[in-house]
């Protein structure tokens, strides 16, 4: 009796991060976009696959959510991604922008214009309903515009600060 | 159980007539069943993709699990009617599998006139949720469509099983505690908005997705106020103000990888349990079914051989073997459920109602699903018969039929007329489901019969008057009548006033009643007993 | 004569395995030190014994003389074999390890102070006729030092004194930039060898770097072992070495290694040492400076002379003569390098950082891959990005060159970006298989080098064994009957 276990994943390069892909492990084949390939795994971490009618070896393994593949000799990084999260930069302001949850005064500014961050990094605190909250930078980037100054009211939705990712160095 | 002996003989003539004409009816229904679920006019696909969305085909595809089927329901609903355009009543319905779990979903086919509801489309809609009431099965509803077919809304809006209906049934499942979730992929308007509103959780699709009681032009219309249909009802609105939506979805994948999310959240309740074991597929051939049972359905055949490509292993424990001989009965396995079949083979008597009934309680007391094979013209006819009190046994077989609380699936597989449709769980009966070949008939009496039995009447009206019809005048009373009884009796004809749940190719018959059996064991069946019989 | 029984071997990564597996074969026990950052060496599995180390950053554990010398005779070594990089050219750690009755595996601190410093090693090297380019040393006088530079002409390259490695190194091709060329060569200096001194010599355009292997015992005998050619580079650091050098006339060769023999033993030079010299498209080579360490790139020799040069490092540390005279010296077929770096070559060289996840080593005939890391090893910035060196042995250079191709093509480390498909795009090049050769290869052919974009078909095939690969996602199982029903339709 066959025992069918139904995998779908959805995956994007880390070169190409506005393209998702979707990927289902089937028993007969796997299915890239609905394109069926086929993909036999000869030991840990080896695969053979068809291109242009001929046989590759891949190599790939797995790191939490991102998996390294090598084709060729070449290596790329694939990552997972969540399928029911949105995709970043959906909101106006760009994915850089962080909103006031709610009605609120900053506290105190940890950064500066100009001042490279990474995600996580804390950016500033604000207070709002007797409630100190950190607000921390969502991506790697540059810190483009702090618009509030210290001691400055705002109401929900406005924005905190202001993110760029930086451009690739050459 | 035993296997049944196959005499079947591949090689004669009758088998190679009988083949040639049924594979021809089949590619014929594969041909109509292509058309209704791919073929759309160009602008209709450009259309949909220029508002970023896919085709109901398409979004099944994200939805169900890779690799599983879908048992669809209704096909071909509507291709006789609103001239043939309306393809399966712009809805797609069916069974299918979420996370390893049966669901049923509606989905609206916004490629057919937009998706608007006609009345037969809220016919199917309403069937939909019947099935899903019967069987307790958790329902998707992919929503996207136009709004009710307003030339023909006395149809579809004011009766008892129209367009309301939808929405008591809704609300009778949430009810019954089984889950709901709509997702929002064009607008929900008027009555269509009640449909997320009444889910146990409503996806939307930014954007696209629009609920509102009324659309802007109705508003506008009504009070003046002028309001684009994203800020009266989309995304954004819904998720973040009104809390009547509860998941925005950026776009169609994710929409539906969000309904597969929310639905892996909800918790299965446990099955009835039956007698089961491991499936085996039939000893014969299924395909030879072509060959075994004839287009004509005057021409009669041995059920039994019919059961034998049916059923795992072809075996079956006959039950009352010499006995009743016009009546199969006996228990045997479809992909590893037993249930016990009933099949005609030949005209009802006395003997084979009495046997019918008697097994339909056997199964019933011991929890056995059952099946329906039909090829019935009737039951017999004449005075021996009526003194021996046929028609106490046809009223005892029905009144134990309708008794049954296990699940009864029935298949009409050569024709289906008058009283012994009745008996073997017609439309009518509360079966699970039912479906036709694509050579059945149904009608309350074969269409010959009809025609000489209405021209009759009308000859001897003339003849009183004091005219005399000669052959010709008689031919063109009679033509037309047969001609309308014939295409009244056709499959197609049933399927499309959906008084069946689909033609199935008779090869397909197995996977249907598998899926339909296993799905139905999500309700628990109900207490036994029925009413009183005329002994 | 003293036979070593225990070595201490005061370095990491490739050349610690490298070094742990001759001393094995000769039956010598081995210490390797680690630092509690750094656990992942293969050679520390490998060595008889390991010993903690300490200092903050990392890499100040391995330039720490006392706390080294204090590890070596903890663990009862009779000897310290320095590797390269780190302390092996530091004079004061020779020196201090002799002073602790440990043998230096190296040559003597006199001798490592003289040649060290690239300024008395010019004028030892010049004295004993050596060629060099015309050069300006500033410490003559500084404030002369600009104009005797211009005086020499252009191009002009204004390096570090008291540095090497590729870094502190400016050139000037104009008179307008060598005011700049000054200033930005004498910060690098300060910064990475702390001390800012200049030295300006003429640039050798489309110069060759080849470099020749020597030899000395304790009893004056000193011979070659042939010419390694390592002219591909990248930030004046070298990328890939060959040995033959191609397309060198048998006579150039000759007056080169010759020369470099003349002036080892002139230098009473003994175990291993590198003279570099840079050759001229016209045929002139140039002394450049002498290496009094093993080299990164020394398998290239070992692989077409068929002998260990660790073995005749520790012999020769012993105090025995060395075993073969140099006409027993034999040269078979080619031998090609390729350093294994953990950086992306296609965004500029910028290293890059991660962990070994998949290690997939190649072999072959002829092949040898020297690791420095193991399966699960985080690469950090802490050390040099050279994970290994992949190095390959043909009856010709053809030969050679296919198989390092193909092994680079099996050369796996997934997990960080390494540069094994740029060096196969070196190896692939036409202008590298005809042996042309100099150090502006690589950005002569910058263009060309750019790697090929992936099609559609082979991204769609990343995809599916990326899925293949992930381990529990999204996994149901799917109930009978509809498993065995598949996608069916009716």
């Amino acid at each position: 009796m066959a025992q069918l276990i139904a995998k779908m994943i959805t995956l994007q390069f880390s070169d190409m991060p506005d393209q998702r892909h979707q990927v289902q492990l089937r028993t007969n084949a796997v299915y890239v976009n609905g394109r069926p390939l086929q993909v036999r795994k000869a030991a840990a971490g080896s695969f053979t696959g068809m291109l242009d009618g001929r046989t590759v070896r891949l190599r790939a393994v797995a790191h939490g959510d991102t998996l390294y593949v090598q084709l060729r000799g070449r290596g790329v990084r694939i990552d997972r991604v969540d399928p029911t999260r949105a995709r970043a930069a959906a909101t106006p302001g760009g994915a850089g922008a962080s909103h006031a949850p709610m009605p609120g005064v900053v506290i105190s500014l940890l950064v500066a214009a100009g001042q490279q961050v990474k995600a996580g990094d804390d950016l500033l605190v604000i207070e709002s309903m007797k409630l100190q909250m950190t607000i921390s930078a969502s991506l790697d980037g540059e810190v483009v515009e702090l618009p509030l100054a210290v001691g400055q009211t705002f109401q929900r939705n406005d924005i905190l600060v202001r993110l760029q990712t930086c451009g690739d160095t050459a | 159980m035993s296997r049944i002996v196959s005499k079947i003989d591949a090689g004669s003539a009758g088998y190679k007539k009988n083949q040639a004409a049924m594979a021809q009816k089949v590619e014929a229904l594969q041909s109509r069943v292509h058309k209704a679920r791919f073929e759309r006019p160009e602008r209709d696909i450009e259309r949909l993709r220029s508002q970023k969305k896919l085709t109901v085909r398409e979004r099944l595809d994200l939805l169900l699990d890779p690799g599983t089927p879908f048992l669809e329901i209704g096909t071909l609903v509507a291709n006789k009617a609103y001239e043939g355009e309306v393809h399966g009543a712009g809805q797609v319905s069916g069974i299918g599998i979420i996370h390893g779990r049966e669901v049923i979903v509606h989905a609206d086919d916004p490629s057919i006139k937009g998706g608007a509801w006609y009345p037969l489309s809220v016919k199917k809609i309403v069937r939909t949720l019947d099935i899903a009431i019967e069987n307790r099965l958790p329902v998707i509803h992919l929503c996207d469509s136009a709004g009710g077919f307003l030339p023909l809304q006395s149809e579809l809006f004011p009766d008892r099983h129209a367009a309301g209906r939808i929405f008591r049934n809704q609300c009778t499942l949430s009810k019954m505690g089984v889950p709901q979730i709509a997702v929002v992929l064009g607008h929900c308007t008027a009555g269509g908005a009640y449909i997320p509103a009444l889910c146990d959780y409503s996806v939307i699709v930014r954007g696209n997705g629009g609920v509102f009681l009324g659309g802007p032009p109705l508003v506008k219309a009504a009070t003046g106020e002028v309001v684009t249909a994203e800020a009266l009802g989309g995304a954004t609105m819904h998720t973040t103000v009104s809390g009547t939506c509860d998941y925005a979805a950026d776009d169609e994948p994710h929409a539906m990888a969000m309904a597969r999310d929310i639905f892996a959240n909800t918790s299965p309740i446990p099955k009835q349990t039956i007698d089961r074991i491991d499936a085996e597929p039939p000893f014969y051939d299924p395909k030879e079914l072509y060959g075994i049972v004839p287009t004509d359905w005057k021409t009669g055949f041995d059920m039994r051989e019919v059961i034998a490509r049916i059923v795992d292993g072809s075996k079956l424990h006959e039950y009352q073997p010499d006995y009743g001989t016009t009546m199969i009965c006996g228990y045997a396995r479809i992909w590893g459920c037993k249930v016990g079949i009933l099949a005609n083979n030949g005209v009802l008597f006395n003997d084979s109602s009495l046997k019918a009934a008697h097994f339909m309680r056997l199964c019933d007391r011991d929890r056995t699903p059952l099946v329906f094979l039909q090829n019935i013209t009737g039951y017999m006819v004449g005075r021996e018969y009526e003194e021996r009190g046929i028609t106490k046994d046809g009223a005892k077989m029905i009144m134990t039929q309708v008794g049954c609380t296990v699940p009864k699936f029935t298949v009409i597989v050569g024709g289906s007329f008058g009283a012994g449709n009745y008996g073997m769980c017609g439309r009518a009966f509360d079966g699970r489901f039912l479906w036709m070949w694509p050579q059945s008939q149904i009608a309350v009496m074969g269409a010959e019969q009809a025609a000489n039995t209405l021209a009759d009447v009308k000859i001897r009206q003339l003849q009183r008057k004091g005219h005399e019809l000669d052959a010709e005048q008689i031919a063109a009373i009679r033509e037309p009548v047969l001609a309308r009884f014939e295409a009244e009796s056709d499959a197609y004809y049933s399927t499309s006033e959906m008084w069946d749940d689909g033609i199935l190719d008779p090869v397909d018959t197995r996977n249907a009643l598998g899926m339909a059996i296993v799905a139905s064991l999500n309700a628990p069946f109900g207490e036994m007993g029925y009413g009183v019989l005329r002994l | 004569m003293t036979t070593i029984r225990k070595l201490f071997i005061a370095n990491r990564a490739e050349i610690a395995l490298r070094i742990v597996h001759t001393a094995r074969r000769m039956g010598i026990a081995t210490v390797v030190p680690m630092h509690n950052q750094d656990q992942f060496g293969p050679a520390l599995t490998e060595a008889d014994e390991t010993v903690e180390i300490f200092g903050t950053p990392a890499v100040a554990a391995w330039l720490d003389i006392p706390g080294l010398i204090r590890a070596a005779l903890d663990t009862g070594c009779d000897a310290i074999h320095p590797g390269y990089g780190f302390l092996s050219e530091n004079a004061t750690f020779a020196k201090a390890v002799e002073l602790a009755g440990l043998i230096f595996v190296g040559p003597p601190a006199p001798v490592i102070e003289l040649m060290g410093d690239k300024i008395t090693a010019r004028r030892f090297a010049v004295a004993q006729g050596m060629p060099v380019t015309l050069s300006a040393d500033e410490a003559e006088d500084p404030t002369t030092f600009e104009k005797r530079a211009l005086a020499i002409g252009f191009p002009l390259l204004v390096k570090g004194a008291a540095g090497g490695g590729g870094k502190g190194m400016q050139i000037a091709r104009r008179v307008e930039d060598l005011a700049n060329a000054i200033s930005v060569a004498r910060a690098e200096s300060q910064r990475y060898f702390g001390d800012g001194r200049l030295f300006a010599e003429r640039f050798v355009e489309q110069p060759r770097h080849i470099e020749v292997q020597v030899f000395g015992d304790t009893q004056g005998h000193v011979i070659h072992l042939g010419e390694r050619e390592c002219s591909i580079q990248r930030r004046f650091q070298k990328l890939i070495e060959e040995s033959p050098a191609p397309k060198l006339p048998d006579g150039l060769r000759n007056r080169i290694c010759d020369a470099a023999v003349k002036l080892a033993a002139a230098a009473k030079y003994v175990n291993a040492g590198t003279v570099e010299c840079i050759v001229s498209p016209d045929g002139e080579f140039f002394f450049l400076e002498m290496n009094t360490r093993l080299q990164v790139e020394h398998p290239v020799t070992e692989m077409v002379t068929g002998l260990d040069l660790v073995e005749l490092q520790l012999r020769v540390a012993q105090g025995e003569p060395l075993p073969l005279d140099q006409g027993d010296v034999q040269f078979s077929g080619h031998a090609i390098e390729c350093r294994i770096l953990a950086e992306d070559a296609d965004a500029g060289f910028v290293p890059d950082t991660g962990k070994v996840l998949l290690l997939g080593i190649p072999a072959g005939p002829g092949v040898r891959f020297d690791s420095g890391v193991t399966a699960g090893a985080p690469v950090t910035a802490d050390f040099d990005s050279m994970l290994a060196k992949l190095v390959v042995h043909g009856a010709d250079r053809t030969l050679a060159i296919s198989r390092m191709r193909s092994a680079l093509a099996d050369t796996t480390m997934l997990g960080v970006t390494i540069n094994n498909d740029f060096l196969s795009r070196v190896l692939h090049h036409p202008a590298f298989a005809r042996g042309e050769t100099d150090t502006g290869f690589l950005e002569r052919h910058k263009a060309e080098l750019a790697p090929a974009v992936f099609t559609d078909d082979e991204r769609q095939l990343m995809l599916a064994v990326a899925a293949s690969a992930a381990p529990d996602i999204s996994a149901t199982r799917i109930p009978e009957p509809y498993a065995s029903m598949g996608a069916w339709r009716n």
